[in-house]
């Protein structure tokens, strides 16, 4: 996966909203992030993301779905293509 | 701070900073304190406002949006790179107070050229002035919270402590020696600048930050303030907001600002060829033995005899005093009385003026505003103006008026008074006396 978050194959209309989200919550706690390097194959972590600006993120994209996924299915390590499709279950 | 002789380990100060409703820098709050520019103006009322028992301050100094700091980093003028990019990356993410404290501690480091020369970042401290600074943060996350556990902000933990404040300022500035928040409710602001000048005394350091933290207070704060009536009501409020010591004053008007003085020992500064702004050359802390909001005459006037006590300065040295003045009538009238006691009524007294009349009540921040003004003022060679102060309380104190007036003497003492009997004095040198 290297495509955008617009056009990503296997991707559906919500995951894309989910990617859409977290998107804007990570430039918004990591305004320094190079937007264009936000792809569902890079993780947080490799935009710069330490483990709290991690968890800040994934908490306020949850606020903002409407959504809660218990914690223990979070992994590090996990790309956000992962991450977005975790979330997309519970919506 | 010992006494008058100027030895190596003499307190200078060699920094200043401010970011508030008042002013945006130090150079703006010069052009404020002389105009007598006032930052209050009367809140809109709440959604709520029609519903018994429900009130609002009359009058409040806030910053004009949240993100005012935020913006006041990135125009920030004179920053090098680096210390740009750590601002950036860890303030950015910080509570807007913590962001504020950030940028008036920058303003004070690049004019101490601390950027350019500066002691092992192990020999400088950081004292924060105030405590219960973040329950804003609480209160917000709690609203959050309440929708579902899980929406706690992440940062919580770390934003809710009150030393989140010295924990952001060290890692932007890289200072690893000694660093605290100092709190005493309203006589912080004094406190601090006491615990930082024996940081240097007891050789403990060799420069030390003091920051003043911006308070923006919850609506649970405001309205226990309201409750005591501590805190100025919106109803039966006049047009304009009068100053401290003013007949029509009826409690005091919350401000918001950050501060930060950097205080350095003789030596240091020497070594650097940092230039002394003004000296500190007294301070005193003393309780009165009383857990309420009910201030006494004997423990102001031993603030204020104590700080003098320790400069070896007479109060007939004293060219003037920069009150603690809230606009409380009970708290002006006690200060009032300490006064007379400690300057008596002649006519060649010290002048009086109270800061709050143009910042508001800055709380924790406070005493760290007020200092860094009278250092402005004492630099300028000015005494700033009290607008809204029509009656005096007392007719027997040299109150400023609408004018700015000249002090004579180097001396200016500064007062800091606290909910439960917590009483503060500092006394601020002009370079060359």
């Amino acid at each position: 996966m290297n495509g955008s978050a617009e056009s990503v194959p296997g991707t559906d209309s919500a995951e894309e909203r989910v990617l859409a989200v977290l998107r804007r919550t990570t430039l918004e706690i990591v305004p320094e992030v190079e937007p264009a390097l936000f792809t569902p194959d890079r993780t947080l972590s490799d935009l710069g993301c330490n483990s709290i600006d991690r968890a800040e993120i994934v908490t306020l994209a949850m606020e903002e779905l409407g959504i809660a996924v218990p914690v223990h299915e979070f992994h590090q390590g996990m790309d956000l293509g992962t991450l977005a499709a975790i979330m997309r279950k519970q919506l | 701070m010992s006494g008058p002789v100027a030895d190596g380990r003499a307190v200078v100060v060699t920094g200043l900073g401010v970011l508030g409703a008042v002013a945006a820098d130090p150079g703006d709050l010069s052009v404020a304190l002389r105009a007598g520019r006032c930052a209050l103006t009367a809140p809109a009322p709440p959604a709520d406002a029609d519903r018994p028992g429900v009130s609002w301050p009359a009058f409040t100094a806030e910053l004009a949006s949240e993100d005012v700091p935020k913006r006041a980093l990135d125009a920030l003028p004179g920053l090098p790179e680096d210390l740009r990019t750590a601002a950036r990356r860890t303030a950015l993410r910080a509570p807007a107070p913590v962001c504020a404290a950030v940028v008036a501690a920058l303003q004070a480091w690049l004019e101490a050229g601390l950027d350019r020369t500066a002691p092992p970042p192990e020999r400088i401290g950081v004292v924060v002035a105030g405590n219960n600074l973040t329950e804003r943060v609480t209160e917000d996350g709690r609203t959050r919270a309440e929708r579902n556990p899980v929406y706690l902000p992440a940062r919580y933990a770390l934003h809710h402590q009150d030393t989140d404040h010295v924990a952001t300022l060290s890692r932007v500035l890289g200072v690893r020696g000694e660093g605290c928040t100092v709190g005493g409710a309203s006589a912080s602001g004094n406190l601090a600048l006491a615990h930082g000048a024996r940081m240097l005394a007891a050789g403990a350091a060799d420069v030390c930050l003091v920051v003043g933290a911006m308070t923006p207070l919850s609506q649970l704060q405001t309205r226990g303030y309201l409750t005591l009536g501590a805190m100025a009501p919106a109803h039966g409020a006049p047009v304009r907001p009068p100053a401290p010591f003013d007949a029509g004053h009826r409690g005091f008007h919350p401000g918001q600002a950050a501060a930060c003085m950097v205080l350095e020992t003789v030596a240091s500064a020497r070594l650097r060829g940092a230039r002394s702004l003004a000296g500190l050359v007294g301070a005193a802390v003393v309780l009165d033995g009383n857990h309420l909001a009910d201030p006494s005459v004997d423990g102001e006037v031993r603030a204020m005899e104590g700080a003098l006590a320790q400069a070896g300065v007479s109060a007939s040295d004293v060219g003037w005093v920069s009150t603690h003045g809230t606009g409380s009538p009970l708290g002006d009238r006690t200060e009032a009385d300490a006064l007379r006691k400690v300057f008596g009524t002649g006519d060649d007294g010290p002048w009086v003026n109270a800061t709050k009349s143009l910042t508001g009540h800055c709380l924790s921040a406070a005493g760290v505003v007020e200092a860094v003004a009278a250092v402005v003022q004492l630099r300028g060679g000015f005494v700033h103006p009290d607008p809204g102060r029509r009656e005096p309380v007392d007719a027997s104190l040299r109150f400023t008026g609408d004018e700015p007036r000249r002090a004579r003497g180097g001396f200016v003492l500064s007062n800091g008074f606290g909910f439960g009997g917590i009483n503060s004095a500092v006394v601020l040198a002009h370079p060359q006396v």
